[in-house]
């Protein structure tokens, strides 16, 4: 009976550690106990979105959609995309992304409204999107440049949206 | 001759399983004993799922009171599962993807006092279940440790610059100015909300490359010496030195105390740069269950440490004991 738990905890830590190796969840998080050993931790992720257009990327700022609240794009939905951003996990936060109305004024990203209507307007006018990419980078040390830290992109999905 | 009984309400409640102590009845003490070990390890384990679950929702804070209030209860396995599940419906609020490495052990944990409630042997099992489940984790803990990225101390250099609770001790001794840290946020702020990241420079100092160093070095040391503790067979290794009179014989005879020296030091050295009290607390509450020590010395061990864990607070007494020593 003693082994009980103790087998619990190696199964989930197996399978984090193949999730690791194989499908970029950070080695924080999962079970496997690989905190304090890699920079790949959650808050140093990056989840873009961005949207393509005729007349060139959009980025969104998802971070806003997020604090939106659940009705957009939920938290945990973001967390666990970033944590492991397998490809299910993205089209999800690429459909809730699609799901919104975004708004972009001058250079900065475009932001999650209660606007109702067309998926992007930039300057207050309609946008067409064709897709939305949805991006997850983390930080490594590469050999050659060991004291900066160096943004990777370990995952990338496409929507294809044709919006009007 | 009849033993002499003592009615002790006290002891009843604190000790569900000893009703009445009989004088220099040996049998009551070791079941005296037993009892009281495991009401330490259950009053700390409670206390730990209290500070937790303030996160979680205040049913799993009210569990953890009343057990601590009802020592009966946290002798009844429904009560863990119980404890358990409301630790699970709160934790599924959020994905389990963001949940921190001691919540999975915290979890493993309080499952694991159910499992024991339903044994034969419910301090035996606890105990093994501790020391596998500590030592577990500190094997894949130090397992994990052993890349390039943490072997050459690059990981720690990071983390002395860009972490907000390691880079305070570094700033403090003067081995780094306290704008790095800064100019590292500024420069990952960039990054959000949706910009393509750019790379970032990580500067630092020949003393915070020598304490990363330092650093790296010793938790792997640190943590691949609990693991060793708390997983290999120790009483079998002192089966076989049994009778011999060498130093080495000494030393074994004693070595089931390891796990009782190297895991009070994990706690009181690292909890103090890297205040994850909750983690602390965890495994003062497991070490108390796995002990070796007297009943009165495992409280003294790992309540001290708990308590230490608990005054660490915002370490600005260790800032300036950094500052006063080596600036």
């Amino acid at each position: 009976m003693a082994w009980l738990l103790p087998a619990l905890l190696l199964l989930v830590a197996a399978v984090q550690v193949t999730a690791v190796l194989v499908a970029g969840l950070t080695p924080w998080k999962g079970g496997g106990f690989g905190m304090f050993s890699t920079v790949d931790r959650l808050d140093y992720r990056v989840l873009r979105v961005v949207a393509d257009t005729a007349a060139g990327p959009v980025p969104l700022n998802v971070a806003n959609a997020v604090s939106l609240g659940d009705g957009d794009l939920p938290r945990r939905q973001h967390t666990a995309a970033v944590a492991w951003p397998s490809t299910q996990r993205l089209l999800l936060v690429a459909d809730a992304a699609a799901a919104l109305s975004w708004q972009q004024t001058g250079s900065a990203p475009a932001v999650a409204n209660d606007w109702e209507g067309q998926l992007l307007l930039v300057e207050g006018q309609p946008v067409p999107v064709d897709t939305l990419r949805v991006e997850v980078w983390s930080m490594t040390f590469p050999d050659q440049r060991p004291r900066q830290l160096v943004p990777v992109k370990i995952a990338s999905v496409e929507r294809v949206v044709r919006s009007s | 001759m009849t033993p002499q009984l003592v009615p002790a309400p006290l002891v009843r409640w604190l000790l569900p399983e000893v009703h009445l102590v009989a004088a220099g009845s040996t049998v009551t003490v070791r079941r005296w004993r037993s009892a009281a070990a495991l009401t330490v390890a259950a009053a700390l384990t409670l206390l730990v799922v209290a500070q937790t679950g303030g996160r979680l929702g205040w049913e799993v804070v009210g569990l953890a009171m009343v057990g601590l209030l009802v020592p009966w209860l946290t002798r009844r396995w429904w009560f863990w599962v119980a404890t358990a599940a409301t630790m699970l419906n709160g934790g599924l609020r959020w994905s389990v993807l963001s949940w921190d490495n001691h919540h999975w052990l915290e979890l493993y944990w309080v499952l694991a006092w159910a499992v024991a409630m339903l044994a034969w042997r419910p301090r035996q099992v606890l105990a093994s279940s501790a020391r596998r489940l500590v030592g577990l984790t500190f094997l894949l803990a130090a397992g994990w440790k052993l890349t390039p990225e943490f072997v050459t101390g690059r990981f720690f250099e990071a983390m002395f610059v860009v972490d907000g609770r390691l880079a305070p001790l570094v700033e403090a001794a003067g081995w780094q100015e306290p704008s790095t840290h800064e100019q590292f946020q500024d420069a990952r702020n960039t990054h959000a909300p949706s910009r393509r990241p750019q790379p970032i420079d990580v500067p630092v100092s020949d003393q915070v490359r020598l304490a990363a160093q330092v650093v790296s070095a010793g938790a792997i040391l640190l943590e691949g010496a609990v693991a060793a503790a708390f997983l290999l067979p120790w009483r079998r290794l002192q089966r076989r030195f049994q009778g011999r009179s060498s130093w080495a014989a000494q030393l074994v005879s004693r070595s089931h105390l390891a796990g009782d020296v190297v895991l009070p030091t994990f706690i009181l050295v690292t909890y103090p740069l890297a205040p994850v009290s909750s983690f602390g607390h965890l495994l003062c509450a497991m070490g108390a269950a796995a002990s070796h020590l007297p009943v009165r010395g495992r409280l003294l061990v790992y309540g001290g440490c708990f308590a230490a864990v608990s005054w660490v607070g915002d370490r600005q007494w260790l800032f300036d004991l950094v500052e006063r020593t080596l600036t």
